[in-house]
């Protein structure tokens, strides 16, 4: 299923809270319903980043890990 | 419940937009660090987040580029001896005559570990409350023109106080 992937943040080499800070960022200039690919290598975003999605009301619609890049997918809602 | 309503932390959904408010009284790089990354967490976080800055925490808020501040003979060596700006403020531990903090962000850089001054970017960009304490800047000879651009307008402790009531995480950093 190939989703249709509004913006890309680039958080890879960046440490705990730009990941965060970043996703934050970038979800602004979003509209609802728009996806959103964050893609960090900062072990602290496998539990971050979940976490400000669960916490901010959006969605995670999947993450995945490829090489030490952990991906997230999230919908905003 | 606020009947102020001041949309802070921009647009980011966070339910009821709780708030957060710590203050800032230390100019030490390891304690307002922490607290540049708490508070644009906060903010990316959709709460509305204040930071308020009061004695030796009001330093990392003026412009790396003004040496000197002060009203008078007393307030400028104060600022002589503690030169403002976020570009210089020391450890509280381990300075060694500047060396530390030198060390702390060359790690940090190595590890593209955020530098304060980032941090405050994002803090401005998303909406927290950078709020100067009024009598501190008085205290210590600083004016508003001397300061970053994006800071709020001087407050006092009350409205500090009126906004840590309605905080649910306050912190003394």
């Amino acid at each position: 299923m190939e989703l249709q992937v509004a913006k890309t943040i680039d958080a890879k080499g960046q440490k705990c809270p730009m990941p965060v800070l970043l996703a934050a960022r970038g979800i602004k200039e979003l509209s609802a319903g728009e996806v959103m690919v964050i893609e960090a290598t900062d072990g602290g975003s496998r539990s971050d980043i979940p976490a400000w999605a669960r916490d901010t009301g959006n969605e995670l619609v999947e993450s995945s890990s490829e090489n030490g890049v952990h991906r997230y997918v999230i919908r905003k809602t | 419940m606020s009947e102020h309503g001041i949309a802070a932390g921009g647009d980011v959904r966070g339910g009821e937009n709780e708030s957060m408010t710590l203050v800032a009284w230390s100019g030490d790089l390891d304690k307002i660090w922490p607290a540049l990354i708490l508070g644009s967490t906060g903010a990316a976080y959709g709460m509305n987040v204040t930071i308020f800055f009061t004695f030796w925490g009001l330093f990392p808020l003026v412009r790396d580029d003004v040496r000197i501040t002060g009203a008078d003979a007393m307030t400028k060596a104060l600022a002589g001896m503690n030169r403002p700006g976020i570009g210089h403020m020391k450890l509280s531990k381990l300075n060694m005559a500047g060396m530390g903090p030198w060390m702390m962000r060359k790690l940090a850089s190595d590890q593209k570990v955020a530098q304060p001054h980032e941090l405050i970017e994002m803090c401005l960009e998303l909406g927290v409350n950078l709020w100067p304490c009024e009598m501190s800047m008085d205290l210590l000879g600083l004016r508003k023109d001397q300061l970053i651009e994006g800071v709020g307008e001087p407050v006092g402790a009350a409205t500090a106080l009126s906004e840590m009531s309605k905080s649910k995480i306050n912190l003394f950093i």
